[in-house]
């Protein structure tokens, strides 16, 4: 290993990581590159009944801020891996970690990070208190 | 298929499963258990790895099986699909599920649906150490009564409660209760009875499946069991009834039936652990949770999990360097040596057997075990990552960039480690958890150029790009880097298209001390697997080259004794030639050397020195004796060890080795001279389509080796010849361009 190959390897990985920031950060790209056939996210009248009804989603909950889970308004086989990790409808949550990509939050006593794109369609109350206490 | 069970099985032989969530120490309990009598192979038809293994404890034997972690039986992934169909089909006698007590309520989840299976069960309550630190108190009669089981407290790193488990094992099997019953509340107790009497009219079901889970499993529209259950002469009848029955559920209670049975069984667990187990604290941010506040921060975490990825790097190629340079030189000394002299004895020396034996077989042996270091030292690393706790901090981290190259954040690592050795990277695309960006991943590593095509950059580059060779090395990473991306992108429109799952849904397990004994199990495991899967490959390609420079074709030599453009080999390579005459490089000097770089890019190089100086570098013919080879053995293994401990402070940047690089002018000119002559005069063109042809091609027959272990032979060949198409194409363009634009 040369010291040269040290330098060059370093740049390499600055400089892509550094590209793919710059290249890739609108939503719209990232659907472009990520899923061709991105869930069909059109705004749907659910979205502002939510929002009457007082729920935020969970993306918009600041680090250590505990909240209850109401709805999670994603596809099924998504929702199949939330509800095995203990994501059922009125849990509650606290938000360990939000560093503007996925959100890190305890449930149930575990950690669960959730990809943002998931956190923007999990609707939650605010500071409520879990409904099967 | 499983090669421990040799004799008949004993009438007492009692088949176990092991089950439980990722992270509740499922392996560790399986390898406390099984100790070194264990098998590692694949599930028939799956790249999900299977462990079984044995125990005997007086005239009891218990055949192990780990299923795959997992933290549910819904048949949404793979591993849970392999872990469901073990348990229904080949029926376990026991099912042990392997719970983390300081984690109960989450784990108890898959318990609860292991139980619905109404196969006897054991619950090992594993991990109570880190449960009594954190001041848990557990009642375990009231857990076991509410679950019917026997619940063991365990801690299985220290080898504690492995006794009590295997005595309820046993009695599990001798009495087992009566079968677990959640109450689902009124309004889905009343559908899974609607249910269950149309099951009873299908005659001999319960003997295929317990029908109470069948029912469950309809109303969580499960559509493997619907699969299942349509073939059967009642079976559209029952699939129209449960459909009629989730409609209902979801009319009268607002949620869908799935969600409600999971809110049921979470509702009942929650109940339970309130009653059973006693927090002396509550519950406050963890140690975990403070170190989580800088590994996944927002501006350090990126950082921080890049450093972790370079000490990896670092490690599969500084601690393992000096091994592999030991066991070359052990090979290609001593060992070639004894090897002559002793077939010298049998008056074979001289001959193309002694030939064969050196320059066939103890070089291929040699190249095999030349990974063997390499992969010791990555599953080294790989291991403490993951036993840590920290893979899945870097997968968090690196998820936002991954995720828009349609990747997860698991894939930075392999493809990071692929810049040192395409095989350990291959290997650890395992760290992946779904097969798709497994394969992916692994169809990219290659492309990510590996440390043995660094000396080819550096001789073509120091011959055609004198001063600027840093920078073309330097484009030539970026440009592997930059054909991954484009690749990735286009399997993923076409052959690999991205999981209707968007999004991340990762448990982030609690940082744990790394286990010792965990981490040299999975070394020497992960290791033996390599050797006995791609090993063959590798030793057969390399005595395929061998005999190909051995097989005389026209000229005057003799089998194992004749020139290079007379060989076998020689012939081979001109017949390549004209089809690289596009790129500007069609002469069999450098097709052979190609050819010979599918067995490693290590060698091309040497083999471009043998073709083009025309002298192989004849073997210095020292006189030695058996102890002095013994002694060089011994010392070169000292000094493989103070490499190694050299090695240590450059993982963190200070470099105490001087390199001493020189090429040899001779080559030099003999390769400008030849590139010369088949590019017409515009050699840098063709020297640099060459460089561009070596790090996009077919990788070495060891990565193609692990390609088909770890992803199957489909995407091998795929991986095999797509490379090679694209570097034909890429070098074609970079020939042609250059050609136009006149770099001469």
């Amino acid at each position: 290993m040369t010291p040269s190959l040290w330098l060059s390897l370093t740049l390499i990985l600055a400089v892509a990581l550094v590209l793919a920031m710059l290249a890739l950060p609108a939503d719209g790209r990232r659907r472009l590159f990520a899923r061709r056939q991105a869930q069909p996210v059109p705004v749907d009248e659910r979205v502002t009944e939510f929002l009457a009804a007082g729920l935020l989603p969970l993306s918009d909950c600041p680090r250590d801020c505990t909240a209850c889970l109401r709805c999670l308004h994603v596809d099924r086989c998504v929702v199949h891996r939330l509800l095995e990790m203990g994501l059922t409808p009125g849990v509650e949550l606290r938000v360990v970690q939000d560093n503007g990509g996925p959100m890190l939050v305890s449930v149930r006593g575990s950690r669960v990070a959730l990809g943002r794109d998931l956190a923007d369609n999990l609707w939650v109350e605010m500071g409520g208190q879990a409904s099967d206490e | 298929m499983n090669v421990l069970i040799e004799a008949p099985p004993a009438t007492d032989a009692i088949s176990v499963a092991l089950a439980g969530n990722p992270n509740a120490g499922k392996s560790t309990l399986f390898n406390a258990l099984t100790g070194a009598r264990q098998h590692v192979g694949n599930w028939p038809g799956k790249t999900v790895e299977k462990k079984t293994g044995a125990l005997t404890r007086g005239d009891v034997r218990l055949d192990i099986t780990d299923l795959p972690g997992v933290y549910s039986l819904s048949a949404y992934s793979l591993e849970e699909v392999v872990a469901r169909d073990f348990i229904l089909d080949e029926r376990p006698d026991v099912i042990v599920a392997v719970v983390d007590a300081a984690n109960l309520e989450r784990n108890l989840y898959l318990v609860v649906q292991l139980l619905e299976l109404e196969t006897p069960g054991v619950v090992v309550l594993n991990m109570m150490d880190v449960a009594d630190r954190q001041g848990l108190a557990f009642d375990v009669d009231r857990l076991s009564a509410a679950l019917g089981t026997v619940v063991v407290p365990a801690t299985a790193r220290r080898g504690h409660g492995l006794d009590e488990t295997v005595a309820a094992i046993v009695s599990a099997r001798a009495a087992p209760g009566a079968p677990f019953r959640l109450d689902y509340g009124p309004a889905i107790e009343a559908e899974i009875a609607a249910l269950l009497t149309i099951l009873d009219r299908i005659p001999a079901i319960d003997r295929l499946y317990p029908p109470r889970w069948l029912a469950i499993k309809l109303l969580e529209d499960d559509a493997d069991v619907a699969g299942k259950l349509a073939a059967l002469p009642d079976g559209p009848r029952l699939l129209a009834a449960a459909v009629a029955a989730r409609a209902r559920l979801e009319a009268a209670l607002g949620e869908e039936a799935d969600t409600l049975l999971a809110d049921r069984r979470y509702g009942w667990i929650h109940d339970l652990v309130g009653r059973a187990v006693r927090a002396e604290r509550g519950e406050t941010a963890t140690l975990s949770d403070r170190i989580d506040r800088f590994a996944t921060h927002r501006l350090l975490g990126i950082p921080l999990f890049l450093a972790a990825m370079w000490l990896v790097f670092k490690v599969t190629t500084d601690l393992s360097a000096p091994w592999v340079d030991w066991l070359d030189g052990v090979l290609s000394g001593p060992l070639s040596r004894w090897t002559l002299a002793l077939l010298d004895a049998a008056g074979l020396g001289q001959t193309w057997v002694a030939a064969l034996a050196v320059d066939g077989l103890l070089a291929g042996v040699g190249s095999v075990l030349a990974f063997v270091p390499v992969l010791l030292s990555l599953y080294f690393a790989l291991a403490v990552l993951e036993d840590s706790g920290y893979m899945a901090r870097g997968a968090f981290v690196m998820d936002r960039l991954m995720s828009r190259m349609g990747l997860q954040g698991r894939s930075f690592l392999p493809l990071m480690v692929g810049f040192g050795c395409s095989v350990p990277a291959i290997y650890a695309t395992r760290t992946l958890n779904n097969h798709r960006d497994r394969v992916l991943t692994g169809l990219l590593v290659p492309f990510m150029s590996c440390s043995a095509r660094l000396p080819v950059y550096v001789l073509f580059a120091a011959v055609f790009f004198p001063g600027r060779a840093g920078l073309v090395i330097l484009g030539l990473y970026l440009l592997g880097i930059a054909v991954a991306l484009g690749v990735g992108l286009m399997l993923q429109r076409t052959l690999l298209p991205a999981d209707s799952a968007p999004g991340l849904v990762m448990e982030l397990p609690p940082y744990r001390l790394p286990n010792a004994r965990s981490i040299g199990f999975h070394m020497w495991q992960r290791t033996r697997g390599f050797l006995q899967h791609a090993a063959s490959l590798i030793l057969l390609t390399t005595l395929a080259i061998w005999l190909l420079t051995a097989i005389p074709v026209g000229g005057q030599g003799t089998f194992a004794d004749t020139p290079v453009p007379e060989s076998a080999f020689g012939r081979v390579s001109a017949v390549i030639a004209p089809t690289l005459q596009p790129l500007g490089f069609g002469s069999w000097q450098a097709g052979g050397a190609l050819l010979s770089g599918l067995v490693a890019k290590e060698v091309v190089v040497s083999t471009m020195a043998q073709i083009y100086s025309g002298s192989s570098d004849a073997a210095e013919a020292e006189a030695s004796t058996f102890l002095s080879d013994v002694g060089e053995i011994i010392t070169s293994f000292g000094r493989a060890v103070a490499d190694t401990l050299r090695a240590i402070p450059g993982l963190i940047g200070i470099d105490l080795t001087a390199d001493d690089d020189s090429a040899e002018a001779g080559l030099s000119s003999a390769i400008r001279a030849g590139f010369d002559e088949t590019s017409g005069g515009h050699a840098a063109a063709a020297g640099l389509a060459f460089m561009v042809f070596v790090l996009l091609y077919t990788p070495c027959m060891a990565a193609v080796a692990a390609e088909r272990h770890e992803l199957g032979s489909k995407w091998m060949w795929l991986s095999l010849l797509g490379q090679l198409v694209i570097a034909w194409v890429a070098a074609l363009v970079v020939f042609q361009a250059g050609r136009l634009l006149g770099g001469g």
